[in-house]
Formats: C-alpha cells, sequence, structure tokens
C-alpha cells in the first residue's frame, strides 16, 4: 500500500521553521485528508520533541523519529552562519530530512511512498490515480522549471515505489552534502534512467513517465499539460522574506543597529 | 524621547506563535525603519535566539516562553479557543503590557508598542516628538462587527509608567474573564480620562487618544483622512481557525 508522508523538522535557527510550521497548521486544520480518501496510509513524521509536541497540540498523530529537531547534518559546527533563506546553516542537506522520513515509512511496510510537502494540497476531484503509479517507473514527480540551474525535480511531491531507489538517493545525498532535495533527486534520476547524462531535458523525463503531470503540478512546469494532477502546491502563507543580506554573526551586530537596546 | 517596544512570546502550544514567528521575520527583514531607540524583549531562551539570529539586539524578558503571571498555572488547561489563547486564559496579551512595563523599568520616558505586523510608513513627514503634546496615552479606536469598539492593540503610545502598571493589574484581576488586552485597555482609557463614562467615539478623538496620525487600522471606529505614521500590514496570512477541543 502507498503512503503519503510529511514530515517536520528544524528549530528555532531555521529561517523557514515558522513558515512549515504554519503550513502545518494550516493542513492539519483541513477535515479532508487525502489518505482517508484514496484509501492509503497517511504518515507523519516529527523530528525532535517540540516539533512532535506542536504536531500532536493541532490534532494530528506523528511518529517521533529523533529527539534531535535537526539530525545527521555534516556542518552542524557552522549553524550561526546563514543563507538568505537560512538553509546555509546546517548545509543543503537540511532537506535529507525528507529522505529519511520516506526510508521510515518503508521500514514501517509501506510498498511505495509519496512525499508531501505541508503545502501540496490533494484535488477531491482525483480519486483513482494512486493505482497507476505502480505500473510505471519506480521514481516519479515534476520537472519544474528553474531560471538560473535549468530544469528540477520540484522536492513538493516525489514518488518512490522501493526502497532501493530512494536508499540510492539518500547515499546520493551523503556524497553531494551541499546540494538540495530537488538537486540530488535530479542527478539520481538521470543516473537511473539515463545513464547519468546531465543534459537531459525536460521533454525526455515526460517521454519515460518519470516527470508524471497526473501525480503533481509545481507552479512553473518544465512541460505543460492539461492533465488534472492529484496534488497541487497552494500558496497557503506568503513567502518567507528575502533577508537582504546572508545573516552572519558578525554582520547581526551591524544590522542590528537601529533595532538596538536603549542606549544610556 | 519615543522608544518602540515590542516582545515576543509563546511556545508550540500557541497557535498563533508561528505567525509571530514569521511577523517577526518580516519586520525585520523591512528595511524602512524609524529611527528610533528600539527595546525589543523575548521571553524564553528559544524566542530570544529566534530574535537574535533574525537580528534584532533582544533582551530576555523571562526564563519562560509563556508567564504564569499570577500563578494559577493554566497551561494544563486542554481546552483552547480558535486561537489557542484560552489555554492560558485570554489574558495571554498580559505579555505585551509586561514589556511595556519592562521598558519603563529600563529607563524610557515615552513608549510606543507595536505588534510585529505594525509597519512603519515611509511616507510619513511628520515625527513622533508631537505624541508628548497629546494625552498620556494614545491609540487608534477599532470597531469590530460583533464585539463592541475598542482601542485597537496592535499600536499603543504610553507616557506614564503608573498608567501601564494599572493596565497590569487591570488584566491580572480580569484574567479569569473573557477580556481582551483592548477591551480591558478600553475600560481603563474611559475610567481614567472620562471618569468611568461610556464616551462616544468622537470624544475620544476629540480628547486626542484616538489619534489618526500615530495609527491606521482596517476598521477605524471614528474615520479620518490624516497620513498615519504606522499601518497594519498583512504580514503572514491569517492563522488558521480551530474547533475548540475540550
Amino acid at each position: 500500500m502507498i503512503t503519503l508522508v510529511r514530515a517536520l523538522w528544524g528549530d528555532e535557527q531555521i529561517m523557514n521553521w515558522p513558515h512549515v510550521m504554519r503550513d502545518a497548521q494550516w493542513y492539519a486544520a483541513k477535515k479532508i485528508k487525502a489518505g482517508e480518501e484514496l484509501g492509503c496510509n497517511e504518515l507523519i513524521v516529527a523530528f525532535g520533541d517540540q516539533n512532535f509536541r506542536f504536531l500532536v497540540r493541532w490534532g494530528l498523530k506523528p511518529m517521533g523519529l529523533d529527539r534531535n529537531p535537526v539530525i545527521g547534518n555534516p556542518r552542524r559546527r557552522n549553524r550561526k552562519g546563514s543563507d538568505t533563506l537560512g538553509y546555509l546553516a546546517h548545509g543543503h542537506s537540511i532537506w535529507r530530512h525528507k529522505f529519511l522520513a520516506m526510508h521510515y515509512a518503508f521500514e514501517c511496510g509501506a510498498d511505495g511512498v509519496i512525499w508531501l510537502d505541508w503545502d501540496i494540497i490533494w484535488d477531491v476531484r482525483q480519486k483513482d490515480m494512486l493505482d497507476m503509479l505502480g505500473n510505471q517507473p519506480a521514481f516519479q514527480g515534476r520537472v519544474r522549471k528553474f531560471k538560473v540551474v535549468g530544469p528540477r525535480y520540484g522536492g513538493g511531491c516525489l514518488y518512490f515505489g522501493s526502497v532501493h531507489v530512494l536508499e540510492a538517493a539518500i547515499n546520493k545525498a551523503a556524497f553531494i552534502p551541499y546540494a538540495d532535495d530537488q538537486t540530488i533527486i535530479t542527478l539520481l534520476a538521470n543516473d537511473l534512467y539515463f545513464d547519468g547524462r546531465n543534459d537531459v531535458s525536460a521533454d525526455e523525463h515526460r517521454h519515460i513517465g518519470i516527470d508524471n503531470p497526473r501525480l503533481y503540478s509545481t507552479k512553473l512546469n518544465a512541460v505543460e499539460s492539461d492533465c488534472k494532477p492529484l496534488f497541487t502546491e497552494k500558496i497557503i502563507d506568503c513567502k518567507l522574506p528575502r533577508f537582504a543580506k546572508p545573516l552572519r554573526l558578525d554582520r547581526m551586530i551591524k544590522r542590528s543597529r537601529g533595532i538596538g537596546c536603549l542606549k544610556r | 524621547m519615543v522608544t518602540i517596544v515590542r516582545a515576543l512570546w509563546g511556545d508550540e502550544h500557541v497557535a498563533n506563535w508561528p505567525k509571530a514567528l514569521r511577523d517577526v521575520q518580516l519586520s525585520i527583514a523591512g528595511q524602512t525603519k524609524p529611527q528610533l531607540e528600539h527595546l525589543i524583549f523575548g521571553y524564553g531562551q528559544q524566542n530570544l535566539n529566534f530574535l537574535r539570529n533574525c537580528g534584532a539586539d533582544a533582551i530576555l524578558a523571562n526564563q519562560s516562553a509563556v508567564v504564569d503571571f499570577n500563578c494559577c498555572d493554566k497551561r494544563d488547561v486542554i481546552y483552547r479557543g480558535p486561537y489557542g489563547q484560552v489555554n492560558y486564559g485570554l489574558s495571554m496579551w498580559i505579555h505585551k503590557i509586561d514589556a511595556m512595563r519592562e521598558a519603563f523599568k529600563r529607563g524610557a520616558e515615552e513608549i510606543l508598542w507595536l505588534d510585529w505586523d505594525v509597519i512603519y510608513h515611509h511616507t510619513y513627514g511628520g515625527t513622533l516628538q508631537q505624541l508628548n503634546t497629546g494625552p498620556q496615552f494614545q491609540g487608534r479606536l477599532r470597531s469590530y462587527h460583533r464585539s463592541p469598539t475598542v482601542y485597537c492593540g496592535a499600536c499603543w503610545y504610553f507616557r506614564s509608567a503608573l498608567l501601564v502598571n494599572e493596565l497590569f493589574d487591570a488584566m491580572l484581576t480580569l484574567r479569569d474573564f473573557t477580556k481582551t488586552d483592548e477591551y480591558v485597555a478600553t475600560e481603563l482609557v474611559s475610567r481614567k480620562f472620562f471618569n468611568g463614562e461610556k464616551a462616544s467615539w468622537e470624544r475620544h478623538r476629540h480628547a486626542g487618544l484616538d489619534n489618526p496620525e500615530l495609527f491606521d487600522v482596517r476598521s477605524n471606529a471614528v474615520p479620518s483622512d490624516c497620513h498615519a505614521m504606522f499601518y497594519k500590514g498583512a504580514g503572514a496570512s491569517k492563522t488558521p481557525r480551530w474547533r475548540p477541543v475540550a
């Protein structure tokens, strides 16, 4: 049976943690849950006690995977530095939590997993999609076009039909700690289906079925489609504010002038 | 000299805490700020860390993220309102008053409380010095659809530590009742400036308590064409409503 997986990790040092918490609140506040309607399992994974309590408080039933809100981070020593969205504080490998949560779902007996970000919403009109996933490639997602880095798989919704494919992604993430989940997934798809070629066009991904427009629709689909997707990304919460410069402690001191404490 | 006071409190049990965190980020990331002294208080080490990570020079107001001011220990109450506030009594907003009290203790003479989603209007041409010539309390009356018209709690000006202390005491007294900080402040203002009489909102305006140049809310009780110095921004989207859980 397919398991829908969501996870919450992070702490006050991660810039988009409040954003994710609010997305999780919105998800919890919604009455319709895809798992109940689609007849599949839903697994919610919490990293850290505080995140666990947060999810429980808002009516969800998470599984605590680790007491630490941020785990397995090779750049842990550098948590004081952060990028405009804060993820560099932990290295880009902060997104590895996503893979670990999916792996936990396989350990719990799932035959296939669909990763869903908290802002990915099930389209209630689509009810007969999950059966077809098993007959298609063991990895499916949706290619999204980025201006700078080229086409990448959107990280909001991913399907893994095999634990071995997922483990290959985890291994890849371990070797490339500074790549985000979208890059890892794209490299993985290139390795698995295109012999490691890096110049694969989005059309080729679509052609062999790993770019699946019926599974998910992102904001900027690389290859357009008229299909009604099972899941879509909703703008639930407004975007995170972009900080003008990377936040580092030495710069923070300069930035804080003007919002400093009362000078006597 | 006016000192702007802001505070961050709450933890994972408070429904609008993530929204407050996001408003903090948006507020600090905003480029335009009035050139005034700021006092920023964090309740609990985590909130303090968060403020400092965002770049604010924050002060630890209390070790606890949610202070049990009158020691009735309501944190275990399982009932919650749509925004989670009933967990702690509606007087969870008492942290706001406590932060203002703390600002006066630290030497501030005039304070301006601002919620994190209150934004400085960068095109405003006036100065805050004119607040000094008005009454000791100034705010903006807001008319709600169902609740009575009250002073919006997002932006308050105080020039009297005594008044803030009275407000704090009133909040403690009314803790067990369904009174918000806005309601309590409005009652206090009526008592102080109108001898407890229920004055019309125009009289509040006339007395300078309802100051349209200070702040602009969405539903002003008494409209004005004045250009306000601060306005309530959209910030993060609203916190979702919850069905109360018994």
